[in-house]
């Protein structure tokens, strides 16, 4: 809570010349360049994602579901690494356009955020009941009509949702912008920050970028509150146009494997061809040591954020009008919010407590004990729950939600105790989610960049910084070899989780 | 009468890893202008599978569907869904979740100029009183509406043959058959040529001017309601439709049939059984009648009280079952000895 409180308060600090400076100077162009970047993305992500969702829900073609299962690879690849690589080849082929700039920095974010609305739009297309679909074709409907008039006012929550998501991604990215010199919100904080050594100024402009991202969030909300469709579904066979002939196959194949060449198979591929090159330079102990702190880090932080999510959402099942429940409310916005500002707002306070335990403890008692909170682990930990503790406790919560209150109250009619209860009924049930809900924090913690950049203790280094610190010094095959562990790292569990949820439903 | 409908000799299987699952085999169904008729099966029977290949979602194997002279569908041909003409009433009404009533109806109408579309959509509402409902959601609906809704869009188009899948599994019993005599009146006065898919006996007699028994992809038999009750073809006919029991029967050197309860009148059954030995005799609960003062005695097993009457479930001579329907002052205990006649006009002979 502190955090927020402190960025909510930076507003009535005084404003200084820096301020003003930025103000004057540069925040209309901070502000310009993220909103391009973000809506750019929105845009993009939208078209990608759902004409692939599209392709892979309605139309049977050869691969399909290869095609669909690798569609949302991408997701193991961070922004700036991809950034990072097509900066290498266009240096490196010169009749390929420089993509130091707004649109191909868009367009670098759109390949990796495009999985979001693809799985969310595919997800609303399949739920869509077969019936709908065989009704408006007997009332003489064109596929067009079908997906204008259908498809998508019934896939639109799902599709706003994605399309939010990828859009506040876009505004929180600080890698990708800070390596193609783009000046937005994120590199202009850091900028103010450390730069010219501001921390009030860095807040105040933490500030307005939160409250766009409430904007976002609030627009995102308010699509969905207006929907209530109840379709119940009770078909278990989906709907499918009638296979479509060989050209168009293979332009259906074209159009689903572009994103995935560009997104994933390219940049993995270039990756993996500089790291051959380099990689008897780069692994040397140092070098396993990122790699072990990385895999520690993340497991240990996923499983802590684990365990807080299934109290919490225990807590909102049983108690859900206690004060703990509401609190939980505002702490899971947590991911909407960019990891540059929570950075800035972990650090700020918890730097300001320390220098009060020490000014007191060496008043009051002649001590110094240093840094007890900023620039630890602590720091650093808190800072990944404040940012993912959303993640997984949606994921737990959406799990539970399916188990319904009668069962627990069957269970105890027959006389079981609550332990039994979770260890019987609700372990097995929930199983899924859970492993899901670890898995995809294990991965955002692994890519996660500016939160750990900022927050990590002194020379602790992780396989995201690492990568990123090389390539912006200009060695960027030499990064080559971080950012390929890193994809490697995240394929493990996105496989897992694709398996985990999209196998079960045999959707693919 | 021109035939709105011919269906000749339509087979239909789906390949499921290289299995060859036959879904229809052979069928033949026709239907008038303006004729009802039913579909009327128990679940996995393909009756289902028979309306979607009419409306144009399976590809037949072999065997045609002809709508006023016109193939529709063969093994080589097959002419889209959107150009066939049809209606259809889903039995969970597959009302567009994201639009309102009125655009729901007037999905099927674009064709339309503005003006005649919206005519067109206020008469239909107006002919199910639904006016007041236009610009509400499907889930505001009750389910009763919602079918309303689903009827008047299906008939929006003004389709060539309207197709009901179990239009009537989701309706409450108690307003069900008013709902079915409705709607019969109001497709016989659109003139609407249709066909209605149900496993409901009850409905199929209500609704349907015509009914085909369908068995494992097969149609057993075509005919009247009477008909189908009273003269069934063969044994499956005979035990789907409505009760009854069978009773075994013998023929003796001399040539002559008897039954448990005495010698047959061969002029009440067909002389192509004759040549059998061993034959049964199904016997409905109205051929067999309760008379206290009858000689023949059998005794009361098991009794379901239905209101109006008693259906009675009675062991005769200690091995033959029968059903016998009494009216509910009758009311004799289980165990009870109590006197039954037959009553019957025409013998249901099969081969056994």
């Amino acid at each position: 809570m502190v955090p927020f409180i402190y960025i909510g308060s930076s507003f009535f600090f005084l404003f200084n010349d820096n301020w003003h400076h930025i103000i004057d100077n540069v925040l209309y162009n901070y502000f310009i360049n993220s909103m391009i970047l973000s809506l750019g993305v929105a845009v993009c992500t939208f078209f990608i994602g759902t004409i692939t969702a599209w392709f892979t829900s309605f139309y049977n073609f050869p691969f399909k579901k290869l095609i669909s299962y690798f569609l949302l690879m991408p997701l193991t690849m961070p922004a700036y690494i991809i950034a990072i690589t097509y900066v290498g080849i266009s240096d490196q082929v010169y009749f390929l356009p420089d993509i130091r700039n707004l649109p191909g920095a868009i367009i670098m974010i759109s390949l990796v955020l495009y999985p979001y609305v693809y799985i969310l739009a595919r997800g609303a297309f399949l739920e869509q009941s077969k019936e709908l679909y065989e009704n408006a074709q007997i009332l003489g409907a064109s596929p067009a009509k079908i997906f204008f008039k259908i498809s998508m006012p019934m896939a639109k929550p799902a599709i706003v949702l994605g399309v939010t998501l990828s859009a506040m991604e876009a505004l929180a990215d600080y890698g990708t912008v800070e390596f193609l010199g783009i000046p937005t919100f994120t590199t202009g904080i850091f900028r103010t920050w450390f730069g010219m050594n501001d921390a009030v100024t860095a807040t105040q402009m933490s500030g307005l970028l939160l409250t766009i991202v409430f904007i976002f969030v609030f627009i995102e909300q308010q699509s969905r509150s207006k929907v209530r469709y109840s379709e119940s579904i009770k078909t278990q066979s989906k709907f499918s146009y009638k296979t479509p002939s060989n050209i168009n196959k293979i332009i259906i194949i074209f159009i689903c494997l572009l994103p995935l060449i560009f997104g994933f198979f390219i940049p993995l591929f270039q990756l993996l061809y500089w790291s051959i090159f380099t990689s008897t330079q780069m692994w040397d102990n140092g070098f396993i040591e990122i790699i072990s702190n990385t895999i520690f880090l993340s497991f240990f932080v996923a499983l802590l954020i684990l365990l807080i999510s299934i109290l919490v959402t225990y807590i909102k099942r049983f108690k859900p009008k206690s004060l703990i429940t509401k609190f939980m409310k505002i702490i899971t916005l947590g991911y909407a919010i960019p990891g540059s500002v929570i950075a800035i707002a972990v650090v700020v306070p918890f730097a300001a407590f320390d220098n009060y335990i020490n000014q007191l403890l060496s008043t009051k008692f002649n001590l110094s004990v240093g840094l007890v909170f900023s620039g630890t682990f602590f720091t650093l930990i808190f800072g990944y729950c404040i940012r993912f503790l959303t993640v997984s406790s949606r994921t737990i919560s959406a799990g539970l939600d399916s188990v319904s209150i009668a069962t627990d109250e069957a269970a105890k009619s027959l006389g079981v105790s609550s332990e039994n209860i979770l260890r019987k009924i609700h372990f097995p049930l929930l199983k899924t989610s859970i492993f899901t809900g670890f898995l995809l924090v294990f991965v955002d913690i692994v890519k996660e960049l500016p939160l750990t950049y900022v927050l990590r203790p002194f020379n602790f280094n992780t396989l995201s910084v690492r990568a990123f610190e090389l390539a912006s010094h200009e060695k960027i095959s030499d990064a080559s070899t971080a950012a390929v562990m890193i994809v490697f790292l995240a394929m493990i569990p996105v496989s897992l989780i694709i398996k985990n949820i999209l196998g079960k439903r045999n959707k693919l | 009468m021109n035939k709105k409908l011919i269906i000749s000799d339509l087979s239909l299987s789906y390949k499921n890893n290289n299995d060859k699952n036959q879904i229809l085999s052979n069928i033949y169904f026709e239907l008038d202008e303006s004729e009802i008729g039913c579909i009327l099966g128990p679940s996995g029977c393909g009756k289902t599978s028979l309306l979607r290949a009419i409306v144009g979602f399976e590809n037949i194997i072999s065997g045609t569907i002809e709508v006023n002279g016109v193939c529709l569908s063969s093994s080589s041909k097959v002419i889209p869904t959107q150009a066939r003409k049809m209606g259809m009433v889903f039995q969970d009404y597959a009302l567009f979740p994201n639009m309102d009533v009125r655009s729901n109806v007037a999905f099927g109408l674009e064709h339309l100029a503005k003006k005649e579309r919206d005519e067109k959509v206020n008469y239909l509402l107006d002919i199910v009183n639904l006016k007041k409902y236009e610009n509400k959601y499907p889930y505001e609906l009750s389910g009763g509406e919602q079918q309303r809704v689903a009827l008047i869009r299906a008939l929006a188009p003004s389709p060539e043959i309207l197709l009901l899948d179990e239009p009537f599994s989701n309706i409450d019993t108690d307003i069900k058959e008013n709902l079915i005599s409705n709607i019969r009146k109001l497709l016989k006065e659109f003139s609407m040529t249709s066909i209605v898919v149900t496993h409901d006996q009850n409905e199929a007699f209500n609704f349907a001017d015509k009914i085909s028994i369908m068995n494992k992809g097969k149609i057993e038999q075509t005919g009247s309601a009477y008909e189908i009750y009273h003269k069934p073809l063969n044994k499956f006919v005979a035990d789907f439709v409505g009760l009854g029991t069978f009773l075994q029967i013998t023929k003796n050197d001399s040539g002559i049939f008897t039954s448990p309860f005495g010698v047959l009148d061969d002029l009440k059954f067909d002389k192509s059984f004759f040549k059998f030995k061993n034959l049964e005799m199904f016997l409905r609960p109205d051929d067999v009648i309760h008379n206290d003062k009858s000689d023949i005695k059998a005794v009361v097993i098991e009794k379901q009280f239905r209101g109006a009457e008693f259906l009675y479930k009675l062991l005769y001579n200690d091995q033959y079952h029968l059903l016998c329907y009494a009216p509910s002052h009758h009311d004799h205990k289980i165990g009870e000895l109590i006197g039954i006649e037959l009553d019957i006009e025409h013998y249901v002979i099969f081969e056994k």
